[in-house]
């Protein structure tokens, strides 16, 4: 699928109302950068979408509908700030991929509600938090699964990597009103792991380009981008640590 | 390369010692072989020499050409050219093969390796191993099977081009033909650069159907009890440890 921008007036449009429908399958890409804005977007029915969101110090709220048999993969990096997503599994068969990463070196909230109202809906959602100079990262990560909806599947993996001590925290949330149901939680909150940097030094690697690879592979590593965005992100990431390392 | 191990004990983080007066002695071109039963420290051993931080040194010493590499991490020890080939290598998601190893590459030769030299050398080494070369775009293990890792390790070792080599546990995951592929290219590497030390940890003698060591050493409870010549993994074979083990039953249950 190739990518797609949205052209000027959609853009604008997206901006100024703070809100879209994709009703065309594709692979969406966009980009702010201190940026404060509530956004309203729908997926209908039967749309497949992928939507590539790099956000630098932005506060977004973001609520979501996904509609019958649609498909939303999203991938979000956060070099600083806050972030709110809410989405609605409002048809059967609806279904959130979220790969999350957020780059944060001040407190930062980040507040993810996945909301299973219809059967047959999934949800999967990797939150991957990297804090620096100490940051309190909270991610908060809550998904609910309503007493209708059977045959759901809802799962979580939330991660946070610190470089420096910090009070970071997470919260994850499995609301089910549903026995008919698979929903799993995993999470792991520490610095990287000893035997992967070994592996990587054992090679001749410093500490320092280990730990740059690990963390390159923490907050890019699960999405499943193109080359170009995959190149355009690593790019930020790197832009990032030779601005303020 | 000359490789000593002087009366080292190591424990655990949380306390648990595990190499007891451990010594041994490799000069350069030698095979060491060293044989034991699961959990009597081999992997530990292999560890330690290479600087983990998972482990403390709490007396003896290491050296390398008569230095001591006690106190270097685990980056320094692998510029002095010590290279480990682990029992069970680790994935890494998003961070590919080739990208890995140019970097360490270039790290060890503290100069930016081309890309376009680099990647003919891997194609050729992968080629070596019967690698597909694809796997250099692949991130690191990730989806490999277990044959799959140990050949990439030893990859790793054809580009690093190492002075003392480890290899833990190398025949764990390889098939009889990927064995024979992987220790002929050993071999190779032996030959053409004869100077190198090996010190080969393993359970099995099927490795050394291949691989002939100048020693073989039974390692049992964190300390060497007996050494002697190839003949003694024939015997470890078909007698098992138990032949060395009165000296270690009293003291596994002090
Ligand atoms: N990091 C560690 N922390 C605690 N115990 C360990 C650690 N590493 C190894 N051990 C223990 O030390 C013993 C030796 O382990 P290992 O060196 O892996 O043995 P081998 O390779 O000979 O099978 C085992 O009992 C193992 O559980
Ligand atoms: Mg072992």
């Amino acid at each position: 699928m190739n990518k797609i921008l949205l052209n000027d007036e959609e853009k604008e449009a997206l901006l100024n109302t703070g809100k879209y429908e994709f009703s065309k399958d594709g692979n969406y890409s966009l980009e702010f950068e201190n940026f404060q804005k509530d956004i309203f977007l729908i997926v209908s029915k039967n749309t497949h979408v992928t939507l590539n969101l790099l956000g630098k110090n932005t506060d977004l709220s973001i609520h979501i509908h996904i509609k019958e048999n649609a498909e939303l993969t999203f991938h979000h990096l956060l070099i600083e700030g806050n972030f709110h997503l809410i989405v609605d599994l409002d048809g059967i068969g609806a279904t959130f991929t979220f790969n999350y990463s957020v780059l944060s070196s001040q407190s930062s909230l980040h507040q993810i509600i996945v909301k299973h109202h219809m059967p047959k809906t999934y949800s999967y959602l990797k939150n991957h938090g990297f804090s620096r100079n100490h940051a309190n990262v909270l991610l908060d990560i809550s998904s609910y699964i309503e007493k209708n909806s059977d045959q759901c599947i809802s799962k979580q993996d939330n991660q946070i990597i610190e470089n420096d001590t910090s009070m970071s925290q997470i919260q994850p949330n499995l609301y089910i009103d549903n026995y008919d149901t698979e929903a799993s939680h995993s999470a792991y909150l520490g610095e990287f792991k000893e035997s992967d940097l070994f592996y990587l030094m054992s090679r001749g690697l410093s500490e320092e380009d280990s730990k740059f690879l690990l963390l390159k592979s923490f907050l890019i590593g699960h999405f499943e981008l193109n080359d170009s965005n995959q190149e355009r992100y690593y790019h930020e990431i790197i832009k990032y640590f030779n601005k303020e390392v | 390369m000359d490789f000593t191990i002087d009366h080292i004990y190591a424990k655990s983080k949380d306390d648990k010692e595990i190499l007891k007066d451990f010594s041994l002695h490799i000069l350069p071109g030698e095979i060491h072989v060293i044989m034991g039963p699961n959990g009597t420290g081999k992997s530990t051993l292999s560890k330690v020499i290479m600087g983990s931080k998972d482990y403390v040194v709490t007396k003896g010493d290491m050296f390398i050409d008569h230095e001591s590499i006690l106190s270097l991490n685990t980056t320094e020890r692998s510029r002095k050219k010590i290279f480990l080939a682990m029992q069970s290598p680790i994935s890494i998601e998003g961070v590919t093969n080739s990208e890995f190893l140019r970097t360490a590459l270039s790290s060890q030769l503290e100069k930016n390796v081309g890309i376009y030299e680099f990647m003919k050398e891997m194609e050729k080494s992968m080629n070596d191993l019967n690698m597909n070369s694809n796997m250099m775009h692949r991130s690191i293990n990730q989806g490999f099977s277990g044959g799959e890792r140990k050949k990439n390790e030893i990859l790793q070792m054809k580009i690093l081009k190492p002075k003392f080599l480890i290899l833990d546990e190398l025949d764990s995951g390889l098939d009889v033909d990927s064995l024979k592929i992987v220790c002929d290219n050993i071999n190779q590497y032996i030959s053409e650069n004869p100077d190198t030390s090996i010190l080969i940890i393993t359970h099995y003698t099927r490795i050394l159907d291949y691989i002939k060591p100048k020693y073989v050493h039974i390692m049992i409870d964190g300390k060497i009890m007996k050494t002697g010549a190839f003949s003694l993994a024939k015997e470890i074979e078909e007698k098992g440890f138990s032949c060395v083990n009165e000296v270690s039953e009293a003291s596994t249950h002090e």
